[in-house]
């Protein structure tokens, strides 16, 4: 069934059908040729239930926000001022996309998210100095995966919820990684552009003075971040309440640079509902071609081969790894992490792992999956937002940063006790 | 046993329940094949093997995706509800009573299932009693008033309001960090449920308010069982009525082990001892009967509204007279 | 044809304005919830039900918009290869591919409406919202998805039959198709530039 179904997916992306279509073709063509069960009949009520979901509630939101702050043009200002300090940097404002959604990762707990606000506000960068579209973009959704790594994450709090592990030590364990993620991807756009510059865009003159001067236009976005974050870490709202009151703040600056206008907030809301349309059916697509193939078993028997082949602890998670590097081509990490989860780790921790540690690499691989070909969702989100040239330019603009993805994973499983270490200081 | 050879297709509940591992999974895949000379074979997955939440199960059992399926009673309270009468807040902490009200309403039950949904019940029974876990000090049911305290459901909303407390809207992926932080003051699940997901590490105090018994069944699709012969079926409704004892044996142990576990008394079996324990907060008569004044008042008037005379007739007649209160059909 | 186009095109975008204003809506209500508990004064707590109703009324009431807009992403590699004929029949391909999608989730979510209206299905919120009036909206949006998949689609095939490639791109192509386009005119100004 596997071969069939990889082919089937070939061959409908090949043909150019649209991704969220292709999915759900996908599962109904699986379901007819190879389920007993007459999954199809489930599509209106996994279609509901997988629209109407609250904790999807923040991905138009962080749109929102970042449209409105386009629209004001309080996002053009934030990268002008920081071009007058990294512009010297080769690779300039790629820098600034990996840390904006450093900071955004703070504060959302999705990934789609991140990467959907950041690739709306740094958009009309990318002409401006000169860039490697390509690099750039792949910047872009390079920072997006930090969304599920960086505390808040709804991947770790489902993690600690399947397995019985402690969801603040999660967290924790999920900053040392996050930061040294986000160096390595700055790394990798620093080495890239030193090899071939012309990808590093332009050099701007500066000088102290107007660094200087630039730096009142990082208080509008430090303001938003601040009510964003302020409000989860003081206990104010849930990470889905922030957004909301980030749009709200948004929108106050909008209305003190005199930006908010009706139609301002009309084309923001467009904008919006352009990139959401799209997202949400290949969301109602993903919720029922992952049904498809769990309800028929197919995990399930990956799951208990896995169990019965009595590996040794390293090729147990060599198979892991494999294993989502695979799934990851159809389903969404998050589903992924549900039907896996809960048989995987006990064999992991049996084999001598920590679940803790585990959790993180499991966070890691939902990551690599969220930006690999042929479906990674932050790169149909980007591509979204982006709206020209061909999504081949993403896929191979992300490139260099799997390589850091491939690294970190790398550290992690041969440093175990880097990941261990800030949780450590919990007990 | 000779009777003809069937393979069912059964959704179960999710994984991480003492229900799920320790009474489901053996019954389905040890004890039915096992009494039935092999005769009946069952392909059984949790929620989480299916990629499903929970809430639309009943929904894709009366399609006829599976034969047979675990489902929560409550979350069909807004198609029917009657479905919520045995998870009321604040009516009873006591299991014995609670198997009572269930088996007096069971007719009732089952007649509404097939009505409405097209599916057979096969058992009625506990998950464990809802608690509420608290990172503020409560000594009294007093102390709730003024705190945040998530709730999911209608009823829950109504007892914890008519006490003083705030209803908080939270998604429960989101509930051990906002409980962290202080979004949420108290949240509510089982003793078993809460000590296994470590609210323990965002909480300290554990408040026997009861708020439910979090009811589950399981149902088959009534199409697909009719077309099983009558042999078959009577093995079956046997076997699932064994099944049911087990599931209230079982809720009764996981109710005294999750307290266990989280206050670090006795023993603790199928958890994680709580570090640093938990302060177990019981509650007085005076306020068992203030919780139950609020309920009688803010929750059952309302859902009497709801439910009809006919509906709250039959309650008082088979649950109310268990634990001795009368909702007035208004 | 143009008239029956461009209203479909404003009602489309219009549908996706009103959703999108839904969940700005939405956004307002749990701020201002946000804002009363921690002063605590609260007692309201529907934003989070409304906001997923919202979001869903977004979701499908966004999708015609998109296709006019050519937002559904498409891996397009082999297409860009391909002669302008075989590139013009998978975009209607993929157009189609839309409305068949849309006719599969228009089918299945009147089920969920029909249930829930047999049902007379509620919310088991405080609200108590009958499930109905979102699902209804959420249904009409994939309705009116199909109906307007269905119509580009058309309208596709009629411009193929004419032989007319450039105006299929301009209604199924991908982005990249425009960038090409855009090229093919600089270019061609350049030239009578350089001829002046
Ligand atoms: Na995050
Ligand atoms: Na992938």
């Amino acid at each position: 069934m596997i071969p069939v179904a990889l082919g089937l997916l070939f061959a409908l992306l090949a043909i150019g059908i649209p991704i969220g279509a292709m999915m759900l073709i996908l599962a109904l063509a699986l379901d007819f040729g190879f389920s007993p069960m007459p999954l199809y009949r489930a599509v209106g009520e996994l279609s509901w239930t997988s629209s109407s979901n609250y904790l999807l509630v923040c991905v138009p939101l962080f749109i929102l926000l970042g449209e409105i702050l386009l629209r004001a043009g309080i996002a053009e200002r934030l990268y002008q001022a920081i071009m007058q300090w990294i512009g010297w940097l080769p690779g300039g404002l790629m820098h600034a996309n990996i840390g904006a959604s450093m900071a955004f990762a703070a504060t959302s707990g999705s990934s789609v998210a991140t990467a959907a606000t950041i690739s709306v506000v740094a958009k009309p960068m990318i002409g401006r100095y000169g860039y490697s579209e390509r690099l750039f973009y792949g910047s872009v959704a390079a920072g997006g995966t930090l969304g599920i790594l960086v505390p808040p994450s709804i991947n770790l709090v489902l993690y600690g919820w399947l397995t019985s592990t402690s969801v603040p030590a999660l967290y924790m364990a999920g900053i040392l990684p996050g930061i040294v993620l986000a160096g390595l991807f700055s790394a990798s756009i620093l080495i890239i552009c030193l090899l071939r510059p012309s990808f590093g865009g332009y050099k701007i003159e500066t000088s102290w003075q107007s660094r200087i001067a630039s730096l009142p236009s990082l208080l509008p976005p430090l303001f938003i971040f601040a009510v964003i974050i302020g409000s989860i870490y003081l206990g104010i709202a849930t990470p889905t309440e922030s957004a909301s009151l980030g749009v709200l703040a948004a929108l106050v600056l909008a209305a003190l640079y005199r930006q908010l206008t009706l139609r301002m907030v009309m084309e923001a809301v467009d904008g919006t509902m352009r990139t959401t349309g799209m997202i949400m059916l290949i969301v109602m697509a993903a919720w029922f071609l992952n049904f498809v193939i769990s309800a028929m078993g197919l995990v399930a028997a990956i799951n208990s081969a896995i169990a019965s082949m009595g590996l040794s602890p390293l090729g147990l998670l060599l198979s892991i790894i494999a294993i989502y590097v695979v799934l990851g081509c159809f389903m969404d990490p998050l589903p992924m992490m549900i039907v896996t989860v809960p048989v995987l780790t006990p064999l992991v921790v049996a084999a001598g792992y920590d679940p803790i540690w585990f959790g993180i690499l499991i966070v890691m691989l939902c990551e690599t999956a969220l930006i690999t070909p042929p479906i990674g969702m932050i790169l149909f989100v980007v591509q979204g937002v982006r709206r020209r040239g061909s999504i081949t330019d993403l896929m191979i603009g992300v490139m260099p940063f799997l390589v850091s993805l491939i690294v970190i994973i790398a550290i992690v499983l041969l440093f175990p006790k880097a990941v261990l270490w800030l949780p450590s200081l919990l007990n | 046993q000779d009777i003809p050879s069937v393979n069912l297709k059964v959704s179960g509940g999710n994984r991480t329940q003492n229900q799920f591992r320790l009474v489901e999974v053996p019954f389905f895949t040890k004890q039915l094949p096992e009494a039935s000379d092999g005769a009946v074979t069952v392909n059984f997955s949790s929620l989480e093997d299916l990629g499903i939440q929970g809430p639309e199960v009943l929904r894709l059992l009366g399609m006829g995706m599976f034969d047979m399926s675990e489902g929560t009673l409550s979350y069909m309270a807004g198609e029917a509800p009657l479905f919520e009468s045995l998870d009321f807040p604040g009516l009873t902490s006591d299991i014995d009573q609670q198997r009572k009200m269930a088996e007096g309403l069971k007719p009732e039950i089952a007649k509404t299932m097939k009505a409405k949904f097209g599916v057979k019940l096969l058992s009625l029974a506990p998950i464990a009693l809802q608690v509420l876990y608290c990172n503020k000090p409560v000594s009294s049911l007093a102390d709730i008033k003024g705190l945040k305290v998530r709730t999911f459901n209608r009823g829950m909303a109504q007892l914890v309001e008519g006490l003083g407390a705030q209803s908080v809207n939270i998604p429960f992926a989101e509930v051990v960090p906002a409980m962290e932080r202080g979004v949420a003051d108290c949240a509510i699940t089982a003793t078993s449920a809460g000590n296994t997901a470590r609210w323990w590490e965002v909480s300290d105090h554990l408040v026997m308010l009861p708020m439910g018994w979090s009811m589950i069944f399981f149902g088959a699709n009534a199409d697909n069982w009719n077309k099983l012969p009558e042999k078959t079926q009577a093995f079956l409704e046997k076997q699932f009525s064994d099944m049911e004892d087990k599931q209230w044996a079982q809720a009764k142990a996981d109710v005294q082990d999750g307290i266990n576990c989280n206050t670090g008394k006795g023993t603790c079996k199928n958890g994680i001892e709580a570090k640093p324990a938990m302060k177990l907060v019981t509650l007085t008569s005076d306020e068992k009967d203030h919780a139950r004044e609020i309920l009688t008042k803010n929750v059952l008037s309302d859902w009497a509204k709801r439910c009809g005379s006919d509906c709250v007739s039959q309650w008082n007649e088979n649950a109310g007279k268990v634990v001795g209160v009368h909702v007035s059909d208004n | 044809m143009g008239k029956i186009e461009s209203s479909i095109a404003t009602i489309s975008r219009w549908m996706a304005r009103i959703g999108g204003i839904g969940l700005l809506g939405s956004a307002v209500l749990i701020s201002i919830e946000v804002c009363l508990r921690s002063l605590g004064v609260g007692g309201l707590s529907v934003g989070a039900e409304l906001a997923s109703y919202a979001l869903a009324l977004g979701a499908t009431w966004s999708l015609a918009y998109v296709v006019f807009e050519r937002g559904h992403v498409r891996v397009d590699v082999v297409v860009m290869r391909l002669s302008p004929l075989w590139r013009s029949i998978l975009d209607i391909v993929a157009l189609a591919s839309l409305a068949g999608v849309g006719f599969a989730l228009s089918y299945g979510g009147l089920g969920v409406f029909e249930t829930s209206l047999r049902l007379d299905a509620h919310s088991n919120t405080t609200l108590g919202m009958p499930l109905v009036l979102p699902q209804g909206a959420w249904l009409f949006g994939l309705c009116w998805f199909t109906l307007v998949a269905f119509v580009r689609t058309l309208q596709a095939a009629t411009f193929l039959v004419r032989g007319d490639h450039s105006h299929i791109a301009r209604i199924a192509g991908t982005p990249s198709a425009d960038d090409e386009i855009e090229d093919v005119i600089h270019d061609t100004q350049g030239r009578m530039i350089g001829q002046e």
